[in-house]
């Protein structure tokens, strides 16, 4: 007999109201009630998480609730992303590949880069995770302080499609054949600017891990520098 | 009645842009002048708000600045942003006519202040001011 699936848009609606109420508590009752009935946290993350937030944003942009109800929800789901990451760590800790990640700077958007890299920690990557606005030269001594198979830069803010091109542009003069995955809401239109076959675009946390393996196969072993 | 404002807070706007000879533009001291123009062409606004709605105009000019050059690139679509600030502000009783005339004004000063280098961007802001009035 099939496990059920999980009805995840019921899921979310309890989670919305959950951290539009400004309870982590319930937040996190619907949560685990999510991975006790089968869910993954990658699911989780793309499937409840994500979709929540965004209605948080669609909320704050018609003055249904204000900007400090949405930093309390995004407080709770960060509490909540950490959570999550228990239930990830599945595979030996760095058993696969380097994976440096980082979102580009000036963006403070880096929710779902978080659980990108936690999805991959889990999957057995070794993740080297910068966090947000990391000031391109510093991400350029970060590669070669910590020679990665990939590197991964996120970019959401409405402006950041730009500074992705350019931060990809650098990245790609220093290191020629290094495998590039980008995500984030501008990811596709500075992948589209780059017109570059080692630039690969992650849509969610749940194919972060096939979209990163895809990127290591393409990339030439030779330039894994230290690796 | 005069609204109550908070000053800007959490994430910064972009400081500068990149036009597509690569070279970068600061985007404070244009988005200041577009807010001074603002200032001489809708002096009741002092009324409407506290004083605060002068840094949302010079931080809400420097977004519309960015998203401008960076449309140039083919890297924003302008009037998908410009359609998502104008719900934002109408949701907030800002009155759209005069978002039409920021973006005009916003134009002008690209014009004055950068010139040939960034046409698509002054133009692009024409267009989306028409789209709105």
């Amino acid at each position: 007999m099939q496990p059920a699936t999980p009805d995840f848009a019921a899921i979310t609606s309890d989670y919305s109201a959950a951290i539009e109420g400004g309870s982590y508590t319930d937040a996190e009752r619907v949560v685990q009630g999510a991975l006790a009935g089968g869910a993954s946290g990658a699911e989780v993350f793309t499937r409840v998480l994500t979709p929540a937030m965004y209605r948080i944003g669609e909320r704050w942009g018609r003055a249904e609730i204000t900007a400090a109800d949405e930093h309390l929800a995004t407080a709770i789901t960060n509490r909540i992303v950490g959570l999550i990451y228990a239930e990830l760590a599945v595979e030996m800790p760095t058993s696969k590949e380097r994976v440096l990640i980082a979102a580009v700077e000036g963006d403070h958007h880096v929710m779902g880069l978080r659980m990108v890299a936690d999805v991959l920690e889990g999957a057995g990557y070794e993740v080297i995770y910068l966090g947000a606005d990391t000031p391109l030269a510093g991400l350029i001594v970060a590669i070669e302080r910590h020679p990665p198979s990939v590197v991964a830069l996120g970019g959401t803010a409405p402006w950041s499609a730009s500074t992705l091109a350019d931060t990809v542009q650098a990245v790609r003069a220093a290191y020629p054949s290094m495998p590039i995955v980008l995500g984030g809401a501008q990811a596709e239109r500075a992948a589209s600017a780059a017109a570059d076959e080692l630039i690969f675009v992650v849509r969610d946390a749940e194919s972060v891990v096939e979209v990163v393996a895809a990127a290591i196969r393409a990339g030439p072993r030779a330039d894994r520098a230290g690796r | 009645m005069t609204k109550r404002l908070a000053r800007p807070s959490g994430e910064l706007p972009p400081a500068y842009a990149t036009l597509l000879d690569g070279s970068k533009l600061a985007l404070p001291p244009l988005a200041a002048q577009a807010t001074a123009h603002y200032v001489e062409a809708f002096p009741d606004e002092d009324e409407r708000y506290t004083p605060e709605w002068r840094e949302w105009c010079t931080h809400d000019n420097q977004h519309v600045l960015r998203w401008a050059i960076d449309a140039q690139r083919g890297l924003v679509d302008l009037w998908e942003q410009i359609s998502w600030l104008a719900r934002v502000l109408d949701a907030r009783d800002y009155p759209l006519d005069r978002l039409a005339r920021s973006l005009e004004l916003a134009a002008d000063v690209l014009d004055e202040h950068v010139g040939a280098g960034v046409a698509g961007a002054a133009s692009e802001l024409r267009a989306a001011a028409s789209r709105l009035a």
